[in-house]
């Protein structure tokens, strides 16, 4: 599903050049539930934005479905990842000015999706994520949890094969983060792609598996389940 | 998607209900300005189109060459149009007119004025398209007395069921004027203005020497020419013919008349003659009020950018997170075209609405008649497409494609897409408003000063308190004379004089020859008793006025300074001037006085004693009267002149108004270019105000930290308002020299003006850093006043 081999991100400015990602080479299959992990400042993030088509590379290859996007344009990524990934941010990233319901909406409108079946795509997402009686509601009005809930309802209501999910229990209190990992792993059981970027080892043990990132190196690949034994246990 | 981005666009605004009201208020007020001039030039530029044939109509310039001066007017001898028609085969048909100014009709005994009189030829209704209402257009003016009056007064006059056709009436003091037709009113824009015409056969039936080329030039002519004609052939044909019937002739005292042809279409906005029959070379005041208008529409759409860019950092995230869930930059871009468009069609409604506010004040000063309800769709449709589509899409068009050039992954890391104070679109853009700002304040203060000089120039003679009743009639020699002896005897009556004109009315113009001088010059002429010079305040600077009873110094003339200079004379008193065998020895000398507008200089005058009657001229009694009796004055002329003309309408008018009125279009010009002016500058300064409000408030981290650590409420204002002054200097190094510019060459078109005030460069500056200047301390001591630990806690 995911492959790259020896990724490389360099930030420049005029007078420094910060190396945020260095020769990165992973791959990811299709169905996994991953975690990446790492302090901050190791290049989770620049990862995910680069996995998620948000931002090209420096060097090195990138493939997205078997396909070679490394020189792709931002036209061809924009299209590439409208139809394939979902997102989640760690500060909901909902607009503010839109309702519940035309935040989930927004993704199957640049889609180009009739609005009758778009109303139809929504309300079921509503309904599934038990929010349909916030429909009408704005960010605003809403709790933490509620937000990143319809966060997530907007990031899989286009039905993509892959959801990137950048700390997303990072604002939320214990409860609602495990609400929310549950929606996720529910959603992997039916079949996306999960990839999250977190700091904590509660939300990867989500994870079928951990990538673990250090100064902009992956330094392990382990299996989440060893991973949060031997972090128990040490 | 359509329903969604509007819906977007009506949250965004509510949000940021007071950016989007500057916005929306600025661009209202811009469109609704610019509505009304566009309003304004599209009635001039129809000024005489509506004749049918108007693409061949021609009207006949006349240029009257003598030593040492030239004369250009549109008036002709009525002979010249139709032998013309006759021997020069382009030209197919011709009319004449002549305007005859206020009238007074009795029908029975009541009494109408009118007070746009023509006379009017056989030709008239075949070459405009003026419209009859009743009676028959080939007919109406072939008899003498034959009177046409317009559908307003035709309805006054006559009771609703009676036809005026056929009815006669008396108009001033003669008889028997039979009504042959109605008019429509006259068009608005026409520069040809009616209420009542007689007909030319009346001046042939009294005998008129209506065939002289050199007689009685006081008529305007219209020719049809043919489609195909040359200009060139035309006027060659022309040349000769005058020289045949006038110029040969005239060649002796080293004179001539040149004719020319102007186009009726371009007469309204072009012609710069003397005896125009209305205002005329509008042109002028159009491209002022244009560029004005172009200004104001400038900023109020930089005004648009600059806040749309400024609060764009608050859209970035917006944007970033579309382009995440899939809109790529052709949608945001459309997305933000549209919410422009929005904008810019919200504030074209509002517009129409200020516009129609506006409407009766622009009106009033431009003496205009226009109407939002009477104008034509198809302006409404240009006006739309030219300010919400264009110029929508011009105003839309950076920050849509600045907008969609915002890169989701560094806006959703939190980056501050626009570094505050750091991008010059911004800079520039405010720098183009100040440079509008300041040199609009800087040409508004040249024109009030100007102006204000035209109010308070010495006249050479002292216009106040100076009334002067007009006497017609076939008997007005002796009727003025009576009016002036029984008015004489008011204790409020100062000094009292009857004269053929006197300043405002000058009208009469005679060829001389000179004593010492081989060129014979046309000059201004009239004739006045012995106590004119002192009603008038007037002062003599040589030699004696009349002194004696009236009809007894024939034989003697005063002349002005000008006269003395132009004919070359150093000792005028004791010389001789001739006209037509009579001859007049210069008793004094008159210091030069303004009996024109101060538009030209002052032209060479003759004055002689009452005593022959010039030929088309009346009588005018002049009255310098107590300031402290102003209020017994009109109730006392208006007493004594109906115990003395029972059935005579009363013509009187005061000298300072009279004189005022010439400047009636300048000043009223001057109003509205103030007005215009300041709403640029307001509009200017809603941008200043938008934008300084947004810097405060992206700043507000910034202020906050710098008050940690103990800067002063006085220093911080000082630092956002360097900015600003710094710009507020750029602009008035490029405006200065552009205002001096164009008002240098505004100053030059005036025959008397003002030197150039140079102080107004330092108060265009001033006025607009301190208006500036205000607007950004308020805005960095309200972000001030704020607790920082509160602002440090949110950022």
């Amino acid at each position: 599903m995911i492959k790259t081999v020896e990724l490389t991100k360099i930030f420049r400015t005029e007078e420094v050049e910060t190396t945020a990602l260095n020769k990165v080479s992973f791959e990811i299959k299709e169905g996994e539930f991953v975690a990446i992990m790492g302090p901050s400042g190791c290049g989770k993030s620049t990862l995910l934005n680069i996995m998620g088509l948000l931002d090209n590379l420096s060097s090195g290859e990138y493939y997205f479905v078997e396909k070679d996007v490394s020189d792709f344009s931002e036209k061809q990524r924009a299209n590439l990842r409208k139809r394939n990934i979902g997102f989640v941010f760690q500060n909901f990233n909902l607009i503010d000015e839109l309702s519940v319901f035309e935040n989930i909406e927004l993704p199957l409108i640049y889609l180009g999706m009739g609005s009758s079946e778009r109303k139809k795509r929504v309300e079921e997402v509503l309904e599934q994520m038990q929010i349909m009686h916030r429909r009408n509601h704005f960010p605003l009005q809403l709790s933490g949890g509620q937000q990143q809930r319809v966060a997530v309802c907007r990031a899989v209501v286009a039905k993509p094969k892959i959801i990137l999910a950048d700390e997303p229990t990072g604002n939320l209190d214990s409860t609602h983060g495990d609400e929310v990992m549950n929606l996720l792993e529910t959603l992997n059981k039916n079949g996306t792609t999960i990839i999250i970027v977190t700091h904590s080892q509660r939300d990867a043990s989500y994870a079928q598996r951990i990538i673990r990132l250090f100064d902009g190196q992956i330094v392990t690949e382990d299996k989440a389940a060893e991973f949060v034994l031997a972090s128990t246990t040490a | 998607m359509f329903i969604h981005y509007l819906k977007t666009a009506y949250r965004q605004y509510k949000s940021n209900r007071f950016f989007s009201l500057i916005n929306i208020i600025g661009l209202a007020v811009a469109m609704a300005v610019c509505f009304i001039i566009f309003l304004y030039a599209s009635h001039e530029f129809s000024f005489d189109r509506f004749h049918e044939k108007s693409s061949n109509l021609y009207r006949l310039n006349t240029e009257i060459i003598s030593p040492g001066q030239t004369i250009n007017s549109p008036i002709t001898s009525a002979a010249m149009g139709p032998d013309m028609s006759e021997q020069i085969p382009e030209i197919l048909n011709y009319t004449r007119i002549q305007t005859g100014g206020d009238v007074s009709v009795f029908k029975d005994d009541e009494y109408y004025s009118f007070s746009n009189a023509l006379v009017a030829d056989e030709n008239f209704f075949k070459l405009f398209s003026f419209k009859l209402v009743e009676g028959n257009p080939s007919a109406v003016f072939n008899e003498p007395k034959s009177v046409v009056i317009n559908k307003e007064n035709a309805d006054k006059l006559f009771p609703e069921g009676i036809s005026p056709v056929g009815q006669t009436l008396r108009i001033n003091d003669q008889d028997g004027w039979m009504v042959t037709g109605v008019i429509e009113d006259c068009p608005a824009n026409s520069h040809i203005q009616y209420d009542i015409l007689t007909s030319f056969a009346t001046l042939e039936a009294i005998g008129q020497n209506v065939y002289e080329w050199d007689a009685y030039i006081s008529f305007n002519t219209y020719v049809l020419l043919d489609e195909d004609f040359d200009m060139e052939v035309l006027n060659k044909k022309t040349k000769d013919l005058t020289w045949e019937k006038v110029n040969k002739q005239l060649e002796q005292y080293g004179a001539k008349i040149m004719l020319s042809y102007v186009p009726i279409t371009g007469i309204r906005l072009h012609s710069n003659l003397n005896y125009e029959m209305a205002e005329t070379g509008t042109i002028t005041k159009l491209r002022w009020f244009l560029l004005v208008a172009i200004f104001i529409l400038f900023i109020a759409g930089f005004n648009y950018v600059n806040l749309t860019i400024a609060s764009s950092n608050k859209r970035a995230k917006e944007t970033g997170l579309r382009k995440v869930v899939g809109a790529d930059k052709p949608m945001i871009r459309k997305q933000f075209f549209l919410e422009t468009i929005i904008i810019t069609g919200i504030s074209f409604l509002i517009s129409l609405l200020i516009a129609e506010l506006l409407m009766p004040q622009f009106n009033m000063l431009l003496a205009l008649n226009l109407s939002l309800a009477t104008t034509p769709i198809w302006f409404y449709g240009m006006a739309f497409l030219i300010f919400v589509i264009f110029f929508g899409m011009a105003a839309g068009l950076y920050p849509a494609f600045y907008m969609a050039k915002f890169q989701p992954a560094h806006i959703l890391k939190g980056d501050t897409w626009i570094k505050p104070g750091n991008f010059s679109l911004r800079k520039l853009l405010l720098t183009l408003q100040f440079i509008v700002s300041v040199g609009l304040i800087v040409c508004t203060l040249v024109v009030y000063l100007q102006l204000n000089f035209f109010r308070t120039q010495d006249y050479g003679f002292d216009h106040d308190n100076l009334l002067a009743m007009m006497v017609g009639g076939q008997t007005n020699d002796k009727d003025s004379e009576l009016l002036k002896q029984r008015l004489a005897s008011y204790p409020w009556v100062e000094s009292i004089s009857r004269c053929s004109s006197f300043p405002g009315i000058m009208e009469y113009q005679e060829g001389f020859e000179f004593e010492d001088s081989p060129n014979p010059m046309i000059v201004h002429h009239m004739q006045a008793d012995r106590y004119y010079l002192e009603t008038l305040k007037a002062s003599l600077i040589d030699g004696r006025f009349f002194n004696a009873e009236d009809g007894t110094e024939l034989e003697s003339a005063v002349i002005n300074q000008e006269l003395a200079r132009r004919v070359g004379w150093t000792d005028p008193v004791g010389k001789t001037l001739t006209r037509n065998e009579r001859r007049f020895r210069v008793i004094g000398v008159v210091k030069d006085y303004h009996f024109e507008s101060f538009h030209n200089p002052v032209a060479p005058l003759v004055i002689t004693a009452l005593g022959h009657r010039l030929p088309y001229t009346g009588f005018w009694v002049l009255i310098r009267h107590d300031q402290k009796a102003s209020s017994e004055v009109i109730p006392a002329i208006e007493k004594e002149w109906r115990s003395l003309f029972p059935d005579r309408a009363i013509h009187y008018g005061f000298i300072s108004q009279i004189m005022g009125d010439y400047y009636e279009v300048e000043n009223n010009f001057g109003k509205l270019f103030l007005i215009f002016s300041s709403l640029a500058i307001i509009i200017a300064m809603l941008g200043v105000l938008g934008l300084s409000a947004l810097s405060a408030r992206q700043r507000m981290k910034e202020i906050a930290v710098r008050k940690v650590l103990g800067a002063s409420a006085h220093g911080i204002v000082k630092k956002f308002s360097y900015e600003y002054v710094i710009l507020i200097l750029v602009a008035a190094v490029i405006a200065i020299p552009l205002a001096y510019y164009i008002m240098d060459k505004w100053l030059a078109g005036f025959a008397y003006s003002i030197s150039f005030p140079y102080w107004t460069f330092a108060a265009g500056v001033i006025i607009s850093g301190a208006i500036c200047m205000l607007i950004v301390s308020i805005q960095s001591l309200k972000a001030i006043s704020q607790n920082p630990v509160e602002t440090l806690k949110a950022e």
